[in-house]
C-alpha cells in the first residue's frame, strides 16, 4: 500500500470523526441515521472516491457516534437503545454535580473497548470463527434464552410492606407485570413494524428509528418534563472516583458483552452489556458505566472489525450491512487499515468527548431544564419527521406510550428492547405471528 | 450464586441432556429437532434453572407470615424498638414453644437513598444490639458520612432470656429494597434457633420440586422422545440450581416434606464470590459450546486425544467422554487456574485476608436478602 | 478542602465526601487516562505500518486450496499459462482474467469492473509466461478462481526477454525453444486476421503473432500503431500444432525405423519434425527428411505443401510395392506444418514510424499511397485481389479483409490505395492489411 494512500486514509478517518461528532450531538439521533446520512453522501460521491476511503470515513463516524452520543444521553437525557441502561446512574451523577465524571468513566470504557477491538479480537479471530460456525444453527434458542432471562430477572421492588400475603403478591407483581406488559407491547409493536410498516418506502431504511426514539428518548424527556428535574452546577474534576480494579472489571465485562451483541442477531449493545454485567457479578455504578461505554463501542465498531476480519467476514449489524451495499472486504491490508482507523478515531473521539462534556457541564446548568427538554423534544420530533415523515411520528407516539409504562411503574426499561428482540427471534425460530395478526 | 449463573447452569444441563438423549435415540433425532425444526427445548433448562429463586423471591417471600414488623421512617428512628422487638420475639418463641417471625423493614428516604441500620445477636451475653447507620445511596450502598446519628441516638441493646443458637455471628445490615426477616424456632434442648430469611432455600430449593415440575415436559411435547428429553431437562435444570447453590455456605432444604432444615453447603466458593460467578459462567459457556459442537452436523473442532485414540463420533460415548475430558483439560481449567492464582497472589500482596467462615456466610446471606441478584 | 468529585467544601480529614459519597483518596487521575488514550496511537501506527507493508498471508499451493477455502483470502504465485481473456459489454470491458499455474494446479485470476481500467493504467495485465504474485478472494467451483480486489495485491514480473529475429523463430525446431519462453523481436506487420480469440498478425510474412482479444479490447495493443512501422514486439513463444498428435501413434526416430523396418510394418507412426525435400503433385507424394533419413509420404492432397516446409506427420508405416513409405489416408492421419508462434505481451515499442508515401511500390515493407483505376477485381476466400492501373503500369493489390472495402468495385473505378509493399510468390504486391490504417478509397 502506498504511503499517500495511508495518509489519505488517515485524513478520511479524521473527517469522518469530525462529521460524526457533530451529528452525534443531535439528541435522538440513532446509529441508523448516521449510516443513512453516510449512504446519502456515498451515493453522491462514491463514484469519485475509493470505496475503502469511504469505509474509513464511516468508521470515523461510527466510532465518534459511539463515544459522543453518551453526551446527549446524559446531558439531554435522550438515550437510545444502548444508552438507556446508563440513564439512571448518570442522572444521579448529574444530581451530585458529577456529570463530567460520569462522561469520563463512560469514555474510558469506550477507550478500552477500542483497545479490545483492535488488539484482542484479531488475536482470537480463529476462535471466533469456529464459535460462530458452531453457534449459528443454534441462534434461535440462544436469542430465546436471552429473552427468557430478561423476563425472569425482573425483580419486585415492593420494599416488603404488605398487609397480608395476597396484598404482598399484588404489590410485588405490579412492577413485574408492568415489565411484562411493556415487553408484550413492545414485542407486538416490533412484529407489526417488521411485517408491515407504515413508513413510506423511501424512508424504509430508517424504519426502526421512530420506535426506538419513542421507546427510549421521548419517554425519558416526557418524564423529565412532568417531574421535578433540574441540573445543579457541575464540577469539572481532575480525577475520577474509581480504582483501576473497577475500570478493568467493567471494561472486560463490557467488551465481552459488546462482542456477544456483535455476534448474536437481535441482541444490541445494551442487552449484551447487561448480560455481561450479570455474568461478571458486577457491583456498583462505576464499573457499570465503564462496561456500558465499552460494550457500546465494541458492538457498533466491533461489528465492522468482525466484518473485515479475514477469516470471518461476519455480516452483522446495520453498519456492516450498510457497507455491504457497496463494498466487500477482502484483503488483510484493508483489515489493518480499518483497525488503524478505529484506533485513531478512538483517540480523537475520546478527547472530543471530554472537551464537549467540559463545555456542556458549564453551560447546561445555566439553561432552564424545562426549556432544554422542550427544545430537545422539538429537535427529536423534527428529526423523526425529516427521516421518516409523518407516519414515523405516529409510530413514535405509540412507542412513547409503551416506553412510559416502565417509567411510571418503576419496572425495567430494558423490556422495551423487545421491539427488536421479539420479531427477529420469531423469525429465526420459524414462528410466523404476522398472519394471525392479519398483517399478510 | 447470581441468577445469571443459575440460568447458564440450567442451559448447560439442558445441552448435556440433549447430547445424551441424542445418543440414546440415535439418528441425530433431538439435535435435528433443535437445529432444523428450531425447537426451543433447551430454553426450558434455563427457565427452570432460575425458577427456584423466582419461586422464593416472587412468591414464597410474600407467603411468609410475620408476628412482628419493625417499620421506621427517617423522622421516627428508634433503635431501641428494633432491639426490643427482636428480644421479645426470642423470648416468645421460647415461652410459647412456637415459631415466631420478625420482619425488619428498610428505611427509604428517596428513590435511591436508604438509611442503613445493623442488627447483631450477641449470643455470649444474650443481647440484641441495634445500631443506626448512615444514609446510603443506591445499589452501590455508598454512605453519606455526615448523615451518621450521634452515638446515643444510634445505639440500643436489649436482653433476651433463652440461649440463642445463631450461626451467623456477624452484623446483619438492613438497607436497600426490602429488609430481611428472622425466624426463631424453639429447639428441644430449650434453646432458640434463629433463622435468617426463613422463606428462602426451603421448599423452593428442593429435589422434590424438581421432580414435581418435570412432567411439564410431557405436557409440552407428549410422551415422545422430545417429551422425555424435556422431562429430564426440566428436572435436571432445576436440580442444577440446587447443586450450584450448594457449593456455597448456606445450603438448601433438599426434601421438604420429609426434612425441615437446610443442609449446610459444601463451602467451596467462600468469599471469592465474584470470581466464583465468573468461573461458573465461563465453564458453563465453554461446555455449551462443546455440546453444540458435539451435536452439530459438521464437527467444527476435534480434540487431539480422541484423534490419537482413533475415536470418532460413530462410537459416540467413548468419543464424547474422551473429548470432553480433553476439552476441560485444554480449554476450561487453564484459564481458571491461572486467573485464580493471579488473583490470589495479588490479594496476598495487598494483604487482603480471606474472610472467615462466619463473615463469608453473612455476606452470602446479605446478597441473597434483597433479591437483587436474582 | 474541596471534594475532588463534586467540588463542594468538605472537612480536611474526610475520606468519603458527605455530599456525593465519592472517595477522596482512592482516585484515578484523568491525565492517566490520557496516557491510556495516547497509547492507542501506538496501536494505530502499528496497524498503519502493517497495512503499509502488508505482509500477511502466506503463499498457498493451488492444489491445496479446497472448498474449505471458499471465499477466503489467499495468496498464490505462479506463471501465466493461458493468455488473458476479457468480457466485453456495450459499456466496455467488465472483467479480465488469466490462468496461472504453480506446478501443482491451475487457477483463474479475475479482475472486475472499475479495477479493469486501473489495471490497464498501471499496466498490470500479464502476458503468457509472466510470473504473477497475487492475493485475493478464492472461490471454489468447477474451476478454481481468485478475485483481485485491489491492484497492489497483484504483482507481475516479466522474466528476461531473449532477443530473437524472424528467421530464427521461423526455422526453429520444436526443441529449439521451450513453451512460454519470453522473446522480443523486431519486424513489420504484414497481415492481420481475426479469430474468436483475438487477432493473428504476421510479422515479416514469416512469424505469427497471436494477439489475445483482451489486449485489443483494453486498447493496450493497438493494431493501427502496431502496423505503423517497424515495431519491437514482446511475447512468449508457443509451439503451435494445428492438430494435436494422438496417443495411438508412436513417436519414432526415422533412422531407427529404417534399420529394422519390418518390425514397424503397418504400425502407426508419428514424426514430429521433418523437412519437405521434394513433392510430386501428380503422384501425391512428398519426399521428406527426418533424422538424416529420407522417406516418401503418400497423401491425398500434397499441393498445400511447399519444398522447404517443416511438417509433422502422423500416418501408417507401410510397404508399398517394396518401398517403405508412410501413408496418410485415414481420418486420424495428418500432415501439418507446426510452427513457433509468439503470443503477444501487452507492450510494444514503435522503433521506426513509417508514413504512407506517394511512390511506386519498390521497397519491401514500405508504406505507399497509390491512386489509379481498377483494372480487375476478383473476390477470394479471405479478401479481394485488385489489379490497379496507375502511371501506365499495373500493380496487384491484395485487400486482406472484406471490411476494408465498401462493397464490390467495378472495373474503371478510380481508387486510392494505402498499403504495405509485401512479397507474394516472389513478386511484389501491395497489401491492404486489415485493422490498420491501410485502406482502399473510391474517388467519386
Amino acid at each position: 500500500m502506498m504511503l499517500s494512500y495511508i495518509l489519505m486514509a488517515i485524513l478520511f478517518v479524521l473527517i469522518g470523526t469530525l462529521i460524526g461528532s457533530m451529528l452525534s450531538m443531535l439528541p435522538g439521533l440513532h446509529v441508523y441515521n448516521v449510516i443513512g446520512f453516510f449512504l446519502l453522501f456515498y451515493f453522491t460521491m462514491g463514484l469519485v472516491i475509493d470505496p475503502m476511503l469511504m469505509v474509513l470515513m464511516l468508521i470515523g463516524m461510527l466510532v465518534s457516534y459511539a463515544f459522543v452520543f453518551t453526551i446527549s444521553s446524559i446531558y439531554f437525557s435522550a438515550p437510545d437503545d444502548s444508552t438507556m441502561f446508563i440513564l439512571m446512574p448518570t442522572q444521579r451523577y448529574l444530581k451530585e454535580r458529577k456529570g463530567h465524571e460520569a462522561v469520563v468513566l463512560i469514555a474510558t470504557g469506550a477507550l478500552v473497548g477500542v483497545m479490545a477491538i483492535t488488539i484482542f479480537v484479531p488475536i482470537f479471530m480463529n476462535v471466533l470463527g469456529i464459535v460462530w460456525d458452531i453457534a449459528m444453527p443454534n441462534i434461535h434458542w440462544i436469542i430465546g434464552a436471552v429473552i427468557a432471562y430478561m423476563l425472569l430477572s425482573e425483580f419486585p421492588k415492593d420494599f416488603g410492606r404488605h398487609k397480608n400475603a395476597l396484598h404482598g403478591l399484588k404489590e410485588a407483581w405490579k412492577t413485574i407485570l408492568a415489565g411484562y406488559l411493556t415487553f408484550f407491547l413492545a414485542g407486538l409493536l416490533g412484529v407489526i413494524l417488521y411485517s408491515k410498516t407504515i413508513i413510506p418506502a423511501n424512508h424504509a431504511f430508517q424504519s426502526l428509528m421512530a420506535p426506538l426514539i419513542g421507546l427510549f428518548a421521548t419517554s425519558s424527556i416526557i418524564l423529565n418534563l412532568i417531574s421535578k428535574y433540574e441540573i445543579p452546577e457541575q464540577n469539572i474534576p481532575k480525577s475520577v472516583d474509581a480504582q483501576p480494579n473497577d475500570i478493568t472489571h467493567g471494561a472486560v465485562a463490557g467488551s465481552l458483552g459488546g462482542l456477544f451483541a456483535a455476534f448474536i442477531p437481535a441482541v444490541t449493545a445494551g442487552v449484551g452489556g447487561y448480560m455481561a454485567s450479570h455474568a461478571f457479578a458486577q457491583k456498583g455504578d462505576k464499573s457499570f458505566l465503564v462496561s456500558m461505554g465499552a460494550s457500546r463501542v465494541v458492538y457498533y465498531v466491533g461489528a465492522i472489525a468482525l466484518f473485515f476480519l479475514p477469516t470471518l467476514h461476519l455480516r452483522r449489524g446495520a453498519l456492516a450491512m450498510g457497507i455491504n451495499l457497496f463494498f466487500t472486504p477482502e484483503t488483510v491490508g484493508q483489515f489493518y487499515l480499518v483497525d488503524a482507523g478505529i484506533a485513531l478515531a478512538g483517540i480523537v473521539s475520546f478527547f472530543i468527548v471530554l472537551y464537549l462534556s467540559k463545555f456542556l457541564a458549564r453551560v447546561i446548568p445555566k439553561i432552564n431544564p424545562k426549556l432544554l427538554n422542550i427544545v430537545v423534544l422539538g429537535i427529536i420530533i423534527v428529526l423523526v419527521y425529516i427521516m421518516t415523515s409523518w407516519q414515523g411520528l405516529i409510530i413514535m407516539s405509540v412507542a412513547t406510550a409503551i416506553g412510559l409504562v416502565p417509567v411510571l411503574f418503576n419496572s425495567r426499561r430494558s423490556h422495551c428492547l423487545a421491539v427488536i428482540l421479539v420479531p427477529i427471534w420469531l423469525n429465526m425460530s420459524g414462528i410466523a405471528l404476522a398472519p394471525y395478526l392479519g398483517l399478510w | 450464586m447470581k441468577g445469571f449463573a443459575h440460568f447458564l447452569a440450567g442451559l448447560t444441563t439442558a445441552t448435556f441432556v440433549v447430547v445424551i438423549a441424542n445418543a440414546f435415540y440415535g439418528h441425530n433425532m433431538i439435535a435435528n429437532a433443535i437445529i432444523q425444526n428450531k425447537e426451543l427445548i433447551i430454553i426450558l433448562g434455563g427457565i427452570f434453572g432460575i425458577l427456584p429463586d423466582t419461586i422464593d423471591f416472587r412468591f414464597a417471600k410474600y407467603l411468609q407470615k410475620h408476628d412482628y414488623e419493625v417499620d421506621m421512617d427517617e423522622w421516627n428512628i428508634d433503635p431501641q424498638r428494633v432491639a426490643d422487638t427482636l428480644a421479645k420475639a426470642i423470648n416468645q418463641a421460647h415461652d410459647e414453644n412456637r415459631e415466631v417471625n420478625v420482619m425488619l423493614h428498610t428505611i427509604k428516604i428517596s428513590s435511591d437513598q436508604w438509611r442503613q441500620y445493623n442488627v447483631r445477636f450477641d449470643t455470649e451475653n444474650n443481647k440484641v444490639v441495634c445500631e443506626i447507620g448512615p444514609i446510603i445511596s443506591g445499589f452501590e450502598k455508598r454512605p453519606y458520612i455526615n448523615t451518621y446519628l450521634p452515638e446515643d441516638k444510634a445505639y440500643a441493646e436489649a436482653e433476651f432470656k433463652p440461649k440463642l443458637n445463631y450461626g451467623y455471628d456477624a452484623v446483619t445490615h438492613v438497607d436497600i429494597l426490602s429488609g430481611p426477616d428472622f425466624s426463631f424456632f424453639p429447639e428441644k434442648d430449650g434453646s432458640v434457633r434463629a433463622d435468617f430469611i426463613p422463606w428462602h432455600r426451603r421448599w423452593g430449593h428442593s429435589i422434590t420440586m424438581g421432580v414435581l415440575f418435570a412432567p411439564i415436559g410431557f405436557m409440552l411435547y407428549g410422551f415422545t422422545p422430545l417429551g422425555w428429553t424435556a422431562f429430564w431437562i426440566i428436572m435436571l435444570g432445576y436440580w442444577s440450581h440446587i447443586l450450584t447453590d450448594h457449593f456455597g455456605l448456606m445450603g438448601s432444604n433438599m426434601f421438604p416434606p420429609f426434612t425441615t432444615r437446610r443442609v449446610p453447603g459444601f463451602k467451596v466458593t467462600r468469599s471469592m464470590s465474584t470470581l466464583a460467578n465468573i468461573y461458573t459462567n465461563y465453564t458453563n459457556i465453554m461446555l455449551m459450546i462443546f455440546n453444540m459442537n458435539a451435536w452439530s452436523p459438521v464437527l467444527y473442532f476435534k480434540m487431539p486425544w480422541a484423534t490419537m485414540l482413533g475415536l470418532t463420533r460413530s462410537n459416540f460415548v467413548e468419543w464424547y467422554i474422551v473429548s470432553l475430558l480433553n476439552y476441560i483439560v485444554y480449554y476450561i481449567l487453564p484459564p481458571i487456574l491461572v486467573s485464580y492464582f493471579v488473583v490470589a497472589y495479588i490479594r496476598k500482596r495487598k494483604g487482603i485476608e480471606e474472610l472467615s467462615d462466619k463473615e463469608a456466610r453473612t455476606r452470602e446471606q446479605m446478597e441473597e436478602v434483597s433479591g437483587v441478584n436474582v | 478542602m474541596k471534594c475532588p468529585s463534586c467540588g463542594l467544601e468538605i472537612p480536611d480529614d474526610t475520606v468519603i465526601c458527605p455530599y456525593c459519597t465519592a472517595h477522596v483518596k482512592k482516585r484515578v487521575r484523568i491525565k492517566t487516562l490520557y496516557i491510556l488514550a495516547l497509547s492507542l496511537i501506538i496501536v494505530s501506527s502499528v496497524y498503519a505500518t502493517l497495512a503499509y507493508t502488508n505482509s500477511g498471508v502466506g503463499v498457498s499451493k493451488i492444489a491445496n486450496l479446497s472448498i474449505d477455502d471458499n471465499y477466503r483470502f489467499v495468496h498464490v504465485q505462479g506463471t501465466v499459462t493461458g493468455y488473458p481473456f476479457a468480457y466485453e459489454t456495450p459499456y466496455g470491458v467488465s472483467q479480465i482474467g488469466f490462468t496461472i499455474s504453480d506446478g501443482t494446479g491451475q487457477l483463474t485470476v479475475k479482475i472486475y469492473s472499475n479495477l479493469v481500467a486501473q489495471a490497464v493504467k498501471e499496466h498490470k495485465v500479464p502476458g503468457l509466461g509472466d510470473w504473477v504474485d497475487v492475493q485475493g478472494t478464492f472461490s471454489y467451483g468447477t474451476r478454481k478462481s481468485l478475485t483481485v480486489n485491489d491492484l497492489y495485491l497483484l504483482q507481475i514480473k516479466h522474466t528476461g526477454y531473449s532477443e530473437e529475429n524472424v528467421n530464427s523463430i521461423a526455422s526453429a525446431t520444436p526443441w529449439t525453444f521451450k513453451n512460454n519462453e519470453p522473446v522480443t523481436l523486431k519486424g513489420n506487420i504484414t497481415g492481420v486476421r481475426q479469430y474468436s480469440f483475438g487477432y493473428i498478425a504476421t510479422i515479416d510474412n514469416r512469424v505469427d503473432l497471436l494477439i489475445p482479444k483482451a489486449y485489443t479490447a483494453l486498447n493496450m495493443l493497438n493494431l493501427r500503431e502496431l502496423g505503423s512501422g517497424v515495431v519491437q514486439f514482446y511475447g512468449a513463444l508457443l509451439f503451435y500444432q494445428p492438430v494435436k498428435p494422438s496417443s495411438d501413434y508412436t513417436t519414432v526416430n526415422l533412422s531407427e525405423v529404417m534399420k529394422a523396418p519390418e518390425s514397424y510394418n503397418r504400425t502407426n507412426v508419428h514424426i514430429p519434425w521433418a523437412d519437405v525435400l521434394a513433392k510430386n503433385d501428380t503422384a501425391g507424394t512428398l519426399l521428406i527428411r527426418a533424422n538424416e533419413t529420407n522417406i516418401t509420404v503418400y497423401a491425398k492432397d500434397v499441393r498445400r505443401y511447399r519444398v522447404g516446409d517443416h511438417v509433422e506427420i502422423q500416418g501408417k508405416f507401410v510397404n508399398y510395392h517394396g518401398e517403405w513409405e508412410i501413408s496418410v489416408l485415414r481420418k486420424t492421419d495428418f500432415i501439418t506444418t507446426p510452427s513457433w508462434e509468439v503470443v503477444a505481451h501487452p507492450s510494444f515499442k514503435v522503433i521506426e514510424k513509417k508514413s504512407y508515401v506517394n511512390e511506386t511500390p519498390e521497397r519491401l515493407n514500405s508504406l505507399v499511397r497509390i491512386s489509379g483505376v481498377v483494372a480487375d477485381f476478383r473476390p477470394l476466400s479471405s479478401g479481394y485481389l485488385i489489379t490497379l492501373w496507375s502511371n501506365n503500369s499495373s500493380y496487384s493489390v491484395y485487400v486482406e479483409n472484406v471490411m476494408s472495402v465498401s462493397g464490390a468495385l467495378n472495373s474503371g473505378e478510380k481508387i486510392v490505395v494505402k498499403g504495405m509493399v509485401t512479397e507474394y510468390n516472389g513478386a511484389l504486391e501491395i497489401k491492404v492489411r486489415a485493422y490498420t490504417d491501410d485502406s482502399v478509397e473510391v474517388i467519386a
